[in-house]
């Protein structure tokens, strides 16, 4: 059977490497370089991230796209014949709301791709909740999902959430 | 001198040396132009590291060692970009007809001067 | 010397102040009549309101170039009569750039595709000349990128406008479609979630949130 593809994107930091990391059950190939900017972190992915997940006999990519503005070519690259997107904001990061709406805006307008927003570091109070979240970025309720990226179980949430949708289309 | 100068120096250098060269460009392993002789510095940066990062992993996945150069070749010219050390990359545009043997060998020796100042 | 200083000296002069050597532009000339600019050529062809809007803003913020004014000049053509009076057109034009350089790092990407939300047309006079000429191809979905081409303004003029129109929720980023993938998609995600919740939560365990 054909492999799917789930693409991760979001703004830097928003936690995409790390969610792919914990739900990949194969070690995840990054591209990782050493940060030149203030980024909050050393390193930022400037290529990609993937990670697997066998379901069944079913074999789901997850491929985690680098979060800079000058990286765009490759969110038309890795979105190409995505089965969805998962699109990730740091909840206790509402400055990277905007720059996180746009990335939104762009992917969706330009493939079919159906999505769901999740809202990261749940476990890390004061944080945005998805419910505030969803009106912030017009989109509905239903389509945001809060979760802990280094909790698997917390973690495959908003991947759920992506597939019900799916189904329920 | 300072560094900027510096490189700017080298990269002038390199100009002469290989004046068949379209663009050139010194950017930040994360994809931030340094300094550079090309129309979209910016756009050509974020490339070069991504497909130097890229290069990097496949490299190491299939044991070739450490990664030198990636190219990538077009019917129209080629677009070559070296590590220099391991804090940035040399990208280098030429057209289809450029001695490609002569780029690699004084990009190469270019590459690893900017090594040095980086 | 900055395109404002001048305008003073041509609110109250009848003629054609011609621009040249400028970096981003061609030969433009202004046309002025009883304290309004009526024309703007952009070479040796004359502009519509909205290039004419984009041209000005390019000039105001030109800082090098030279210039000539010919007194009693007109032009030869004037396809649509301007008719901005010199001092308000500098006030509402700089107005612009200044919100432009506040917006600046929140601009759409040039290629994030739009749409129309509702048929309206703005209120306020620099987006409505926009509106005009740009609703037909927002009908169907356009970016910025070939919007600007169309209308013959730089790109991030038009990622301006858009992101103003999306302010006022008269345009929104469309979504693409694609039904025979929609397709594909349900049975395989049909087929993935019994498999997901099965290894994540076990047998017969149901996930909450």
């Amino acid at each position: 059977m054909e492999p799917l593809k789930v693409v991760v994107a979001g703004p830097v930091g928003a936690g995409k490497s790390t969610f792919i990391r914990t739900l990949s059950e194969t070690e995840v190939v990054d591209t990782d370089a050493l940060a030149s900017e203030e980024i909050g972190k050393e390193t930022t992915t400037v290529a990609m991230d993937y990670g697997t997940l066998h379901l069944g006999d079913q074999l789901l990519y997850l491929f985690g796209t680098p979060g800079q503005d000058r990286f765009d070519f490759m969110w038309d690259v890795l979105s190409e014949g995505a089965l969805g997107l998962l699109m990730l904001v740091r909840g206790d990061k509402p400055e990277d709301f905007g720059s996180a709406r746009r990335l939104l805006d762009y992917i969706t307008s330009r493939h079919p791709v159906p999505y769901v927003l999740g809202v990261t570091r749940q476990d890390q109070p004061p944080v945005w909740g998805p419910e505030e979240v969803a009106p912030f970025f017009g989109v509905p309720q239903e389509r945001v999902v809060g979760l802990n990226a280094r909790d698997p179980r917390s973690a495959v949430g908003p991947l759920v959430r992506l597939l019900e949708l799916m189904v329920d289309e | 001198m300072t560094k900027q100068e510096e490189l700017q120096g080298i990269l002038r250098e390199l100009k002469q040396a290989l004046p068949e060269l379209r663009s050139i460009v010194v950017a930040s392993t994360d994809g931030l132009p340094i300094v550079h002789d090309a129309a979209d510095a910016p756009r050509v940066a974020a490339m070069a590291a991504t497909a130097l990062g890229l290069g990097k992993r496949i490299s190491q996945t299939t044991d070739l060692g450490s990664l030198e150069e990636t190219i990538v070749r077009g019917n129209q010219g080629y677009f070559v970009v070296y590590a220099t050390g391991d804090k940035g990359v040399l990208a280098v545009s030429a057209p289809a007809d450029a001695n490609l043997g002569l780029i690699h060998l004084e990009a190469r020796s270019y590459a690893a001067r900017l090594a040095q100042v980086l | 010397m900055s395109l404002d200083d001048l305008l003073p000296f041509l609110s109250s002069r009848d003629g054609a102040l011609e621009l040249f050597n400028l970096k981003r532009l061609p030969q433009v000339t202004l046309y002025f009549q009883k304290g309004k600019l009526n024309c703007v050529y952009l070479g040796n062809k004359p502009v519509d309101a909205l290039q004419a809007r984009s041209v000005i803003g390019e000039l105001i913020n030109a800082r090098k170039g030279s210039f000539e004014f010919i007194p009693g000049a007109r032009a030869k053509v004037c396809p649509e009569l301007l008719g901005w009076p010199v001092d308000r057109m500098l006030i509402s034009v700089t107005t612009t750039y200044d919100e432009y350089a506040q917006v600046s790092d929140r601009l759409p990407h040039p290629e994030t595709v739009f749409k129309l939300t509702h048929i309206a047309v703005p209120d306020d006079t620099r987006l409505s000349d926009f509106w005009k000429r740009a609703h037909i191809y927002l009908q169907n979905g356009i970016s910025a990128k070939d919007l600007a081409s169309k209308l013959g303004m730089p790109v991030d003029h038009a990622r301006f406008y858009l992101l103003k129109l999306q302010q006022l929720g008269a345009v929104s980023a469309a979504r693409a479609h694609n039904a025979p993938e929609k397709k594909r998609r349900t049975s395989a995600a049909a087929r993935l979630l019994g498999s997901l919740k099965k290894r994540f939560f076990g047998e017969g365990s149901a996930w909450s949130h």
